[in-house]
């Protein structure tokens, strides 16, 4: 026999429209996926395209716009850049802009400069010696000044033109651009839960690299316009396309970071609700 | 200048460049395959996953852990076996105590003396190395199915079952679960272990298995169908990586290696830098032998489709890439050091640095950080960037590791023999014992045949 | 010393691309992972044995407001509350926002709505078309037509899943299920669960007719017949052999060896699979035929009417048990599971588990009165 329990007097009225905490279960970590909505693979690869197609398309403006960035670096930084001539980027384009700066020939090299290169070895043996894990990398970073010393050595009178350095950077870069936007894609968008987040990413990064190649590239100049030729080749390894890798491996770790936060507490983007 | 010298440079700047296009090209076809991994992983469902079945498919068991003076971690490992909610009347563990010097003898006799299931099978002569050891265990083993733990392995409770239940499909021949590093913090290389590790479980085997390619045997929280070993030949003595040897031995007689997710085990890796290195040349030789071996036989099997091929074969040739890498650099250098170079358009040298480091690179990140989205690991996904230099380290490592190979291989001379990798981990209940985790033991009920209830009544 | 200024800005920038990795690191340095749960164990009632356990924890600590009653306790959880009552009934269209715990018997009339779980101690019985949250029950369980629980149901005695009713997660008794027509899980998991039309016919376990095709053939069968290729049956060796093609057999089909089908696999009414059996297709069992051993399929399943599985039962897509279909064996549960919806017809018993990564649904066939 059941008995009826009259609970209307005693339980106040409840709020209208409320969800119950456990409407899923959170999937173990081995069954878990996360949606590739088409929306999302839409909205990047229009975006991508976009991108692509504004940096072939106006590929000149985005030059100057990079060199008039250079321009006042190379301000801030002190370095006495006498003129912007133009250099010839890709056939068929107009040409760019790149500074012109003297850059000594070995002889001409100071002692310092010399004495920084022998330290900078010294210094790669020390972290070597210490790091294990950096071991490789400083051992391969030490062959390139080594050749680069012996480089200059040898060819005593090689002289690289700074217009032609900037010219081989914008060439660089105006590929890494072009690209950059799909490699965004894959990583920034796709796995993204939110449309706009990884749009987001995407803007803030295409943004970063333009700026931080400009950085890159006075820096370069800088210490070329000091040293010489002699860490050329380890800086053009260092600080090109590496740093490139670099920073999207920066915020590529802080976006996966944060989603991976979101998607923690957000039960119902796993797809399985075993 | 002379002529032939004329003639030198813009050949050696030709070279560069066939050199740098064959070495974007074989980085490319790796960049495709770690994407496709990485995407089909992070948004593939898991339909076929056997885990429901977990429990229903109970044939005999026999757990093989190889010992060799374990005196530290052999009790931890026995145990944690005892405790797993396998039925004990279809479970056999035999304890191979490979010529040990400590207490590791009197540890196990002690476990056998308790449970009778026990049948430690003490090794006193014979070829050194964990696969001869298991050469002659496998010859006692009376399971249908044979699981593998390394000493310093602490399997949880339920392990035995999910390890065991893909093996109701008669196309297994073998099994792999999913190793965790616990270690994470003991050293940076550890750390950025975990991630190397991570990546390789969860996103490259877990989707190479939901894509039909075979996934990897890896030697421990593994098993193997005991008749499908015997049919193969049994375990490789001669190779360094037995388990990849058996992986393709199997392949092509047929049998499949199946990848259980969520079958989670915890596992020291290497903290120090020397001991990696000496186990990634370990792997590098085997692999490439195994390459070496079994390519042919590959290509021409017929129980193989055309992607399983192609998959297999780029799966014993990865460390390749590291060579193609190394190469891909000295030609852009080369050309970078060559004043002629210089005049010539750059294009190409930009093209090529751009490929290979830009889009390849981050192929093996995306997997990394698929993982961190479905595992949830937050701190340890910001350590990225720092697996920069792991890369520079491996690549150096597989390149020297691959020469010494080939160069013995050319000259016939001996290579390494096979040798354990050191572990550091202390006993369970030291002060890195709290994996562990203070599981109690599985009950009797939970053992049994419908045991898979809990033990509790409702109510109680 | 302006560069040098600049110099020490650029490093500084190159070295907050990697200021997080080096405080990541510092923060797990000296620390073990913990991320596994080493004492986890399968268990296929958990959902309903771990509410339980928490249910009891939040009865022993949460505290009880002033407003309860010996009839109705109110338990505070600060974000829902629980009432605890000894036994109720509640009337058609009532709507329940707070955890139920009715430590007797319940009933409930139709198109009732229960916001959060339910837990009755005694027998229950949900009324048509009502909305549940999740379920336990200790005595015996009967949800009414078209009823809908958000997440899992659990008893201890027999539960009946009534027609149309629909489960969107587990559904496990300790005793037996009744899966009536149109009823849906997500998985059943009992020591019997069967379907509507259940008469227990003799079933004929003799394979009589006068052709069979027997794999591995013999050694005197060299030319095709009924289907069967025998060239294209290799040994993989340990006694296990692969059939390199599809198999359609158009004759009771007697498998004596574990088997691998590189295609589709049909076979005639009374086969007989002695051995575990996998195809990497599509597999359509003939009618009254007994699976010994485990049967896989890469594809659709569809064993035929009257057919007795003792194994496993795993399709990579749809399944279907027709009419009849009895799955048991001796000290183990049984197991069916399917990728795609599982599909379960009139007069089915099953001892042990239904699963789908989709939905498991019962249906009614008629024609099974008929037989």
């Amino acid at each position: 026999m059941l008995m009826s329990v009259q609970v209307e007097g005693i339980r106040p009225p409840a709020a209208t429209g409320r969800s119950s905490p456990r409407n899923r279960i959170y999937p173990h970590r081995s069954v878990r996926s996360v949606p590739l909505t088409a929306a999302r693979v839409i909205a990047g690869v229009v975006l991508a395209l976009l991108l692509s197609s504004l940096n072939a398309y106006y590929a000149v403006p985005i030059m100057e716009l990079h060199s008039i960035v250079a321009a006042k670096l190379v301000d801030l930084a002190g370095l006495p850049v006498t003129a912007w001539p133009p250099v010839d980027v890709f056939p068929g384009l107009q040409p760019g802009s790149a500074p012109m700066i003297e850059i000594p020939a070995f002889s001409q090299v100071s002692t310092g400069a010399r004495i920084a290169l022998i330290a900078s070895i010294v210094m790669l043996l020390i972290a070597a010696a210490r790091f294990s894990l950096f071991r490789n990398l400083a051992y391969f970073l030490i062959v390139l000044l080594a050749l680069s010393a012996g480089r200059n050595l040898v060819f005593e009178t090689f002289r690289l033109q700074s217009t032609m350095f900037g010219q081989v950077w914008l060439r660089q870069e105006m590929l890494v651009w072009l690209v950059m936007p799909w490699v965004l894609l894959l990583l920034f968008v796709l796995p993204h839960p939110r449309v706009a987040g990884g749009l987001g990413w995407v803007i803030f990064l295409y943004a970063y690299g333009f700026f931080y190649s400009a950085v890159r590239m006075v820096f370069i100049l800088g210490v070329m316009h000091y040293t010489g030729l002699l860490f050329m080749p380890v800086l053009w390894f260092a600080f090109g396309t590496l740093s490139d890798l670099l920073y999207v491996l920066f915020f590529y770790s802080i976006a996966v970071n944060r989603v991976s936060g979101e998607l923690w507490g957000t039960r119902s983007a796993w797809q399985s609700h075993f | 200048m002379g002529n032939e010298e004329r003639m030198a440079v813009p050949l050696l700047i030709a070279l560069s460049y066939v050199v740098i296009a064959f070495s974007v090209a074989f980085l490319l076809i790796y960049a495709i395959r770690h994407y496709v991994f990485g995407f089909s992983r992070l948004r593939i469902e898991v339909p076929k996953d056997v885990m429901e079945l977990t429990g229903f498919h109970m044939p005999r068991v026999t757990v093989l852990v190889p010992m060799h003076n374990e005196e530290r971690v052999a009790a931890d490992i026995l145990q944690a076996l005892v405790d797993c909610d396998y039925d004990w009347d279809k479970l056999e563990i035999i304890p191979v105590n490979d010529r040990s010097t400590d207490n590791t003898r009197s540890i196990v006799d002690g476990f056998a003396r308790k449970f009778p299931f026990i049948h430690p099978y003490h090794r006193t002569e014979g070829a050194g190395g964990k696969p001869a050891a298991l050469v002659e265990a496998c010859e006692r083993a009376a399971g249908e199915i044979l699981i593998l733990f390394d000493a310093d392995y602490v399997p949880g409770r339920a392990i035995l079952k999910m390890l065991v239940a893909p093996f109701a499909d008669p196309e297994t021949g073998a099994v792999m679960g999913r190793v965790v590093p616990h270690n994470i913090g003991d050293s940076l290389l550890a750390g950025l272990l975990s991630l190397e590790r991570s990546a390789g479980y969860q996103a490259a085997r877990q989707s190479r298995y939901n894509l039909g390619f075979t996934a990897q045997f890896g030697g421990t929280v593994g098993g193997v169908r005991a008749s499908a070993l015997q049919a193969v030949g049994g375990w490789n003595p001669e190779s360094l990586t037995e388990d990849t040897d058996l992986t393709f031995a199997l392949l092509l007689n047929g049998w499949k290696t199946a990848y259980v997710n969520r079958a989670e085990c915890f596992e020291e890796v290497p903290r120090s830098w020397s001991v990696r290195k000496r186990q990634l040349s370990r792997w590098v030789t085997g692999h490439t032998e195994c390459l070496h071996n079994y390519w042919p036989e590959l290509m021409r099997s017929r129980f193989l489709t055309g992607w399983e091929k192609l998959d297999a074969v780029l799966l014993l040739a990865m460390y390749w890439t590291a060579p193609m890498v190394v190469l891909g650099w000295i030609a852009s250098l080369l050309l970078f050091f060559i004043p002629e170079a210089h005049q010539t358009p750059l294009l190409p040298l930009a093209l090529a640095f751009l490929g290979y480091q830009l889009f390849a690179n981050q192929a093996t990140f995306l997997e990394i950080g698929a993982v961190a989205l479905l595992d949830g690991t937050r701190v340890g996904t910001l350590l990225m960037p720092l697996n920069l230099l792991n890369f520079f380290a491996n690549t150096g490592a597989i390149c020297n590791a691959l020469r010494k190979y080939y160069w013995n291989r050319f000259w016939g001379s001996g290579g390494d023999g096979w040798y354990k990798t050191h572990r550091t981990r202390l006993s369970n209940g030291g002060p890195n014992g709290h994996f562990f985790g203070g599981a109690h033991a599985a009950s009797a009920a939970e053992r049994s045949a419908w045991g898979l209830y809990h033990a509790q009544a409702p109510g109680d | 010393m302006t560069f040098l200024f600049f110099s020490f800005v650029f490093f500084a920038l190159f070295y907050m691309h990697f200021a997080l990795a080096h405080r990541a690191w510092l923060m797990i340095r000296g620390k073990q992972s913990a991320e596994l749960d080493m004492g986890y164990v399968r268990l296929e009632d958990f959902f309903g044995q771990s509410f339980r356990a928490k249910l009891s924890g939040w009865l022993k600590t949460a505290p009880q407001q002033a407003s309860s009653t010996a009839a109705l306790r109110v338990f505070d959880r600060g974000n829902e509350r629980i009432f605890v009552a000894h036994g109720a009934s509640y009337p058609a269209g009532r709507r329940e926002t707070e955890v139920l715990v009715i430590e007797g018997d319940f009933t409930c009339g139709g198109d009732c709505s229960f916001e959060r779980e339910l837990m009755v101690k005694g027998d229950c019985a949900i009324g048509a078309d009502t909305h549940l949250q999740a379920v336990a029950v200790d005595g015996s369980l009967n949800l009414g037509e078209g009823a809908h629980v958000r997440r899992w149901v659990d008893a201890a005695k027999h539960l009946t899943l009534g027609p149309d009713v629909q489960v969107e997660s587990r559904v496990t008794s300790r005793s037996s299920i009744e899966f009536l027509p149109g009823a849906k899980a997500l998985s059943l998991f009992a020591s019997e669960i069967f379907t509507e039309g259940r008469h227990d016919a003799k079933l004929r376990v003799e394979i009589a007719p006068a052709v069979i095709v027997q794999i591995p053939h013999p050694a005197s069968m060299k030319e095709p017949a009924h289907g069967y290729d025998p060239a294209k049956l290799h040994a993989m060796g340990g006694g296990t052999y692969l059939y390199d093609g599809a198999l359609r057999v158009s004759a009771p089909l007697h498998v004596t060896a574990p088997l691998v089908v590189r295609g589709e696999l049909s076979c005639e009414q009374e086969s007989l699979f002695e051995k575990d059996v996998k195809a990497q297709g599509d597999v359509e069992i003939g009618a009254a035929s007994m699976l010994k051993g485990n049967l896989i399929a890469g594809g659709a399943m569809k064993l035929g009417p009257n057919t007795y599985f003792q194994g496993l039962l795993h399709a990579g897509g749809a399944m279907r048990l027709a009419r009849g279909v009895r799955g048991l064996r001796e000290k183990l549960p049984v197991a069916a599971y399917a990728a795609g919806d599982l599909i379960v017809e009139s007069n089915v018993v099953v001892n042990g588990k239904l699963a789908s990564a989709r939905v498991v649904k019962a249906l009614s066939t008629p024609v099974a009165w008929l037989e």
